[in-house]
């Protein structure tokens, strides 16, 4: 394996397997997929300092998982429910804290860490687009991300997720219906 | 993964306004992270495995079943030593009672007549203590302690001097303890 080539999972997982080039293994599984869950996280939680703790928590789960993952099922898939489940996990965390200090809505603190962000515009619609995905329920919000901007098949999401394909294709029209009237309402 | 066509075509399927839209994601990143984030979350990998091992504490091994056996092969061991050396029993009998029970009353009698001795010498002791004392401190002491109200007619005596060597009449008696209000 080089750094310039894109490993094949299998090969990853091979190499994880011996001791000596675990470490190796792992770091080319990394920079394989950071960037594509990096981004799921990143807008299921806006800010950078939450999604790069939740990323470096969900790859600290793969390294302590990866020696007992099938080899027969999807890497790609497995990392992803991981990566979903860490963040779904650690929002509900967010709501319970918000909850304690008594504010009436747990999305405010999300909807304040997008208008902080570094060239946030209210007037631009990528920014608009954004406010609307937050206004929607958690997962519903991994729904939409996972079709609208990681491409993924329903068939996959299904195994991410744990729901039937029929549930999700309902899940992402309303989502996208939502997003569309918070659009034009705002 | 799925190409990208089909995305946009399933939004026009459902006849979405976010067809026509971007799907870049606004978010800014730093332009080094994904360069330096693998050996980053290898080095936090490496340190929550070894803070995993250290929180576990103690390496050693001990025999399965050790700590519930331990307690019945102790008590086998003690009764065997006891078997080996049996204690000495001392027999008290009823002699040794007897004698308890008056030097009992005995230590109660002397206390109650050391402590009754105790009491009284502290009652003169006080007064002998004071008895003691050269008159002329006594009398410094008073004075210089007396309230301002507490003029007693000695200090009348100090004032006017002659009265000193007279006797206070009735009628002075009586004006003072109106201005002293104790009339």
């Amino acid at each position: 394996m080089t750094h310039t080539t894109i490993p094949d999972d299998q090969l990853i997982l091979a190499t994880f397997q011996n001791e000596k080039t675990r470490e190796f293994a792992f770091t080319q599984l990394v920079r394989k997929y950071q960037q594509k869950l990096y981004w799921h996280i990143r807008r299921m939680v806006v800010s950078h300092d939450d999604a790069n703790d939740i990323l470096q928590n969900v790859f600290i789960r793969v390294w302590n998982n990866l020696g007992q993952f099938r080899k027969e099922a999807n890497l790609y898939t497995w990392l992803y429910r991981i990566a979903t489940n860490e963040t779904l996990t650690w929002m509900e965390n967010q709501k319970k804290r918000v909850s304690i200090s008594l504010s009436n809505d747990e999305n405010t603190s999300l909807a304040n860490k997008l208008e902080a962000e570094k060239g946030f515009d209210a007037n631009r619609i990528e920014w608009k687009l954004q406010q609307a995905i937050q206004s929607l329920p958690d997962k519903q919000k991994v729904v939409f991300n996972l079709r609208y901007y990681d491409e993924m098949p329903y068939e996959e999401m299904s195994k991410v997720l744990d729901t039937s394909v029929g549930a999700l294709k309902a899940s992402y029209h309303h989502a996208v219906k939502k997003v569309e009237a918070f659009l034009l309402s705002h | 993964m799925i190409h990208e066509n089909e995305i946009v075509q399933e939004l026009e399927s459902m006849g979405s306004t976010l067809t026509g839209l971007s799907r870049k994601t606004p978010y800014v990143v730093a332009n080094d992270y994904f360069k330096v984030l693998p050996e980053a979350i290898l080095a936090k990998t490496i340190e929550a495995s070894l803070a995993d091992v250290i929180s576990k504490g103690n390496p050693f091994e001990v025999p399965t079943g050790y700590f519930d056996q331990l307690p019945q092969q102790l008590l086998s061991k003690v009764a065997f030593q006891q078997e080996q050396h049996p204690p000495k029993v001392i027999s008290f009998g009823n002699n040794i009672w007897k004698s308890i029970r008056w030097a009992a009353a005995a230590v109660l009698l002397l206390t109650a007549g050391f402590g009754t001795l105790q009491m009284l010498n502290s009652e003169n002791s006080v007064e002998q203590k004071l008895a003691s004392l050269p008159a002329d401190a006594v009398i410094e002491y008073v004075q210089d302690n007396r309230s301002g109200f507490d003029v007693a007619p000695a200090d009348l005596v100090l004032e006017t001097g002659h009265l000193a060597t007279t006797q206070l009449t009735e009628e002075e008696i009586t004006l003072y303890l109106d201005e002293m209000g104790w009339q």
